[in-house]
């Protein structure tokens, strides 16, 4: 879940956008197909008109990001900036092709039938940025950090459930019996029972041992922490410097095992809110990722020399419903709810043509996505009244919609300033009224509504949930999932998560999803309202990026030049 | 004076403690902390790992506890560890107060030799045209956000004449040295600079109005003129001196104003100052570094106030302190 913006990140990008459209010529945007593809791709026009500035810069790239919290450690990288920095400097055994399929990194790797053996061989001729040679030892140690009592990063070992990995963390036992180092080019890892994620968890960054553990005792991963801002790895990069919340330069790593990259340097530099298309068009940055807006599109399309790269966010956003209260448990209600907000124009009046109403909760792009025998929930309002009255709920003669005496009413609550909010709760006022609802809307700092859903105490709310690649989303959908806040609870579904999580087979698991995405339609655990869309904009003197919603740009930077 | 000094130095204790004390208990109370913040941006933390984390952090234990390791570990100068920045609080503070005090420097700067000069001179021409105008300047630039300022200087300066640099604090992928490096940051710095300083021009005109204005009705003044002083020696020997007194109280209040950063300045330029950083500690409840900030802040507030009343001294010999001390 993220926060989608606040009050004052809304006004700078008010303002820029009146400073841009101001001076933009009007350019007709082709209409963009995503549904039948992954990435949609506008390429530049005139690339002369590039700024001298960037000109001036045959051997350098600029990144633009938001921030940065200097933690560039695969294992503690917690931001999506961190994580650009992190991903260029370390490499893992498994990598996600551009549709979502692990595919082998600096490893070949083979799962046992039964789905619980990994088997890992290192790939010959892989050294870390200071010359040492890749060893299981470093993989070991990785792994052996990861499980650690003392490991406070996102990462949960306990999940995967890495067989002897409870035995290790509560101090039992002193090895894990589920890592086993072969020789120095093999190594195995043995699961209690199949887990579909796992295969991402081998993904991690790999870190030497001699540099990251050569005090390393168990419990104590002081010695990893002290170097989170000065990273090295087997990766494309390594880091030459770091000026703290500023910028931070790499340098090729020339022994590179798929290649010797081809710019030589790399600068992430902050890039001011609302300002992503400006410092390309100025030329301060040569790549960076604007929010996706008719102003930000028409403005780099303006500028001639941009390629724009778009596709689908790996996330979604919804309105929750606390499912313990009495008056959402009929499932009735819920799919009157939908049926009764006109989620279309709200979702047109925010993202224009750049978002879609959603109604399963994954992205269209996902091997598992499927629409089939979906409803489509279009708005309706007699439709709406009517299952209200199926479950009950009548207007009585001042149009108030009741049930035992009590009217329907909702509290709906949401982050000051929201940009999407701010355009639904009028539309959700107007909607909901005509049915006899009573809406009330509190405003809450995102935090505090954090920490009130977490004790039950919110009724209604708009928050958004990020993806992960792979399809299973048991731990917000599943009983007492522990990401399921709106507790919603169906057998017959959880039953079909456990099966998905289990087969290994993709087409069997394809129709799992398939199942659970009908089930979850109908039952309408939450109001799916969105999926947005992303974009990064590059100087077209930057050849060959690269992009999927599931591939990071970063794992071919190496194939990337300059012209 | 020295033992008025070390009286006051001593006096400072209970207050830092105090406000220390009322801090930490507004920290306490704020909904969600830094374990929470992270599991709902990251669908991957399960109930036990929050567990486990908020147990590691110490989240668990009771207030008195956790309030006394933190006094023990700042009185040794140890402020914890920054949990968004996972390094110390000290050196975080070191790094983007140190940004933000260069950017607030050349504001105040500018600040003071447009504000001061400007002021006077339209409390010895009151009522005229001049003084009208400076009045209508000053009123303009109180009520204009700097959120539109900004970005319109930008517009003219780094969009349309391209001379100014859009953001950031130097050029990056060039290296420069010495004089070449100053002057790249000086043209980094001067467009927020003068955002920043022309907010501040207004107020500070009109109070450098009001309080000469104030002394030039004096008896002494008269006296001075009518002894046949020339009118220079007037304004700045006995005018300007007394009316400094208000003056000074304004600007030393504002010293701590240098280090807290501009949060809005900041963003727009893309400046890695500690008004962002505190900012987003706050979202993400980052309270090490917040308990650390605060109590930076508190300290400068109350040396600067020191300072001031030793500058009064300076002004007005009459305002020396004798005997005991009182506040």
């Amino acid at each position: 879940m993220k926060k989608l913006g606040n009050y004052f990140l809304l006004m700078v990008l008010l303002c820029v956008s009146v400073l841009v459209t101001s001076c933009a010529r009007t350019t007709s945007t082709e209409s963009w197909d995503l549904a039948s593809k992954q990435i949609d791709i506008i390429s530049a026009q005139y690339s002369e008109n590039c700024p001298d500035a960037a000109k001036k810069r045959n051997d350098t790239a600029i990144i633009g990001t938001s921030e940065f919290n200097g933690v560039f450690n695969p294992l503690y990288s917690e931001s999506a900036f961190d994580l650009n920095v992190t991903s260029l400097i370390f490499d893992g055994m498994v990598e996600a092709d551009f549709d979502a399929v692990p595919i082998s990194g600096m490893a070949d790797f083979q799962i046992s039938d039964d789905g619980l053996t990994y088997s890992f061989t290192l790939k010959d001729g892989i050294k870390f940025s200071d010359g040492t040679p890749l060893t299981t030892k470093d993989v070991e140690f990785t792994f052996y950090a990861l499980c650690d009592p003392g490991y406070d990063g996102p990462y949960d070992a306990a999940s995967i459930g890495i067989a002897g990995y409870g035995e290790y963390f509560e101090g039992k036992s002193e090895r894990i019996s589920g890592i086993k180092v072969v020789d120095e080019k093999n190594i195995q890892f043995t699961l209690e029972k199949p887990n579909a994620q796992a295969i991402w968890f081998f993904g991690v960054g790999i870190l030497s041992r001699d540099y990251y553990g050569h005090d390393f005792k168990k419990g104590n991963l002081e010695t990893v922490k002290a170097l989170h801002d000065k990273p090295m790895g087997c990766g494309q990069y390594k880091m030459s410097e770091y000026r703290l919340g500023e910028s931070v330069e790499l340098s090729s790593h020339d022994n590179y095992w798929k290649g010797k990259p081809k710019i030589k340097n790399l600068i992430f530099s902050v890039t001011p809110p609302g300002q992503e298309v400006e410092r390309v068009i100025t030329g301060e940055a040569d790549i960076d990722f604007p929010a996706v807006s008719q102003d930000t599109v028409t403005s780099a399309v303006d500028a001639g020399f941009i390629d724009i790269y778009r596709y689908p966010t790996n996330g979604y956003g919804y309105v929750g419903m606390n499912l313990n209260n009495l008056k959402y448990q009929d499932k009735k209600v819920r799919q009157a709810l939908v049926y009764g907000l006109n989620r279309q124009a709200v979702v047109e009046t925010v993202f224009g043509p750049y978002a879609q109403v959603i109604n399963l909760p994954q992205s269209r792009v996902s091997w598992a996505y499927n629409e089939g025998g979906l409803n489509q929930y279009s708005f309706n309002l007699d439709k709406a009244a009517a299952l209200l009255k199926e479950a009950g709920w009548e207007k009585d003669s001042s149009g108030k919609l009741v049930k035992d005496g009590k009217q329907f009413e909702i509290c709906f609550s949401t982050d000051e300033g929201n940009p999407i909010t701010d355009v639904m709760i009028p539309v959700m006022q107007e909607n909901y009224s005509k049915l006899g609802i009573k809406m009330e809307f509190q405003y809450l700092d995102f935090m505090t509504m954090v920490d009130k859903l977490e004790s039950g105490d919110l009724d209604m709310w708009f928050l958004a949930w990020d993806l992960t690649p792979d399809p299973d989303d048991s731990g917000t959908y599943k009983t007492d999932g522990p990401q399921n806040i709106s507790h919603y609870s169906n057998p017959q579904a959880d039953l079909l998560w456990d099966q998905g999580v289990k087969e290994v087979d993709r087409d069997k698991r394809k129709d799992i999803y398939r199942q659970v995405y009908q089930i979850l339609n109908d039952d309408i655990p939450c109001i799916w309202l969105y999926q947005r869309t992303d974009m990064w904009v590059v100087n077209s003197r930057v050849k060959n990026f690269k992009v999927s919603p599931y591939r990071n740009w970063t794992c071919d930077m190496w194939q990337m030049e300059i012209q | 004076m020295k033992q008025y000094i070390v009286g006051r130095l001593f006096q400072m204790i209970p207050v830092i403690l105090g406000v220390s004390i009322i801090i930490f208990l507004i920290f306490s109370f704020v909904p969600g902390d830094y374990v929470d913040s992270l599991a709902h941006k990251n669908p991957k933390y399960t109930q036990e790992k929050i567990g486990q984390l908020k147990e590691q952090y110490g989240f668990n234990d009771p207030l008195p506890k956790r309030y006394v390791k933190w006094l023990g570990n700042a009185v040794q100068g140890d402020l914890g560890e920054s949990f968004v920045w996972q390094r110390p609080v000290t050196e975080v503070i070191k790094v983007f107060v140190g940004t933000s005090f260069w950017l607030a420097l050349i504001a105040f700067l500018i600040q003071l030799m447009v504000a001061l000069p400007l002021g006077i001179y339209s409390a010895v021409k009151k009522y005229t045209k001049i003084d009208t105008m400076l009045t209508v300047f000053s009123l303009i630039g109180v009520s204009i956000p700097s959120i539109i300022l900004a970005l319109l200087l930008k517009k003219i300066f780094c969009l349309d004449l391209k001379i100014l640099p859009l953001s950031g604090i130097r050029s990056l992928g060039v290296d420069l040295s010495g004089f070449a490096l100053v002057h790249d940051i000086f043209l980094h710095l001067l467009l927020p600079g003068v955002v920043l300083a022309l907010v501040q021009i207004g107020p500070m005109m009109r109070y450098t109005r009001t309080a000469m204005l104030d002394i030039m009705g004096q008896d002494y003044i008269r006296t001075a003129r009518a002894k046949g002083l020339s009118e220079g020696v007037v304004i700045n020997k006995h005018a300007l001196r007394n009316a400094m007194i208000p003056i000074v109280t304004i600007v030393g209040m504002s010293v701590p104003d240098l280090f807290a950063g501009a949060i809005i300045v900041e963003s727009i330029f893309g400046i890695p100052g500690v008004g962002k950083v505190a900012l987003d500690a706050v979202n993400q409840r980052d309270f090490p570094f917040l308990m650390g900030f605060t109590m930076f802040l508190t300290v400068l507030t109350l040396v600067s106030n020191l300072l001031t009343d030793m500058v009064y001294t300076w002004l007005d010999p009459k305002m020396k302190p004798k005997g005991r001390i009182s506040i």
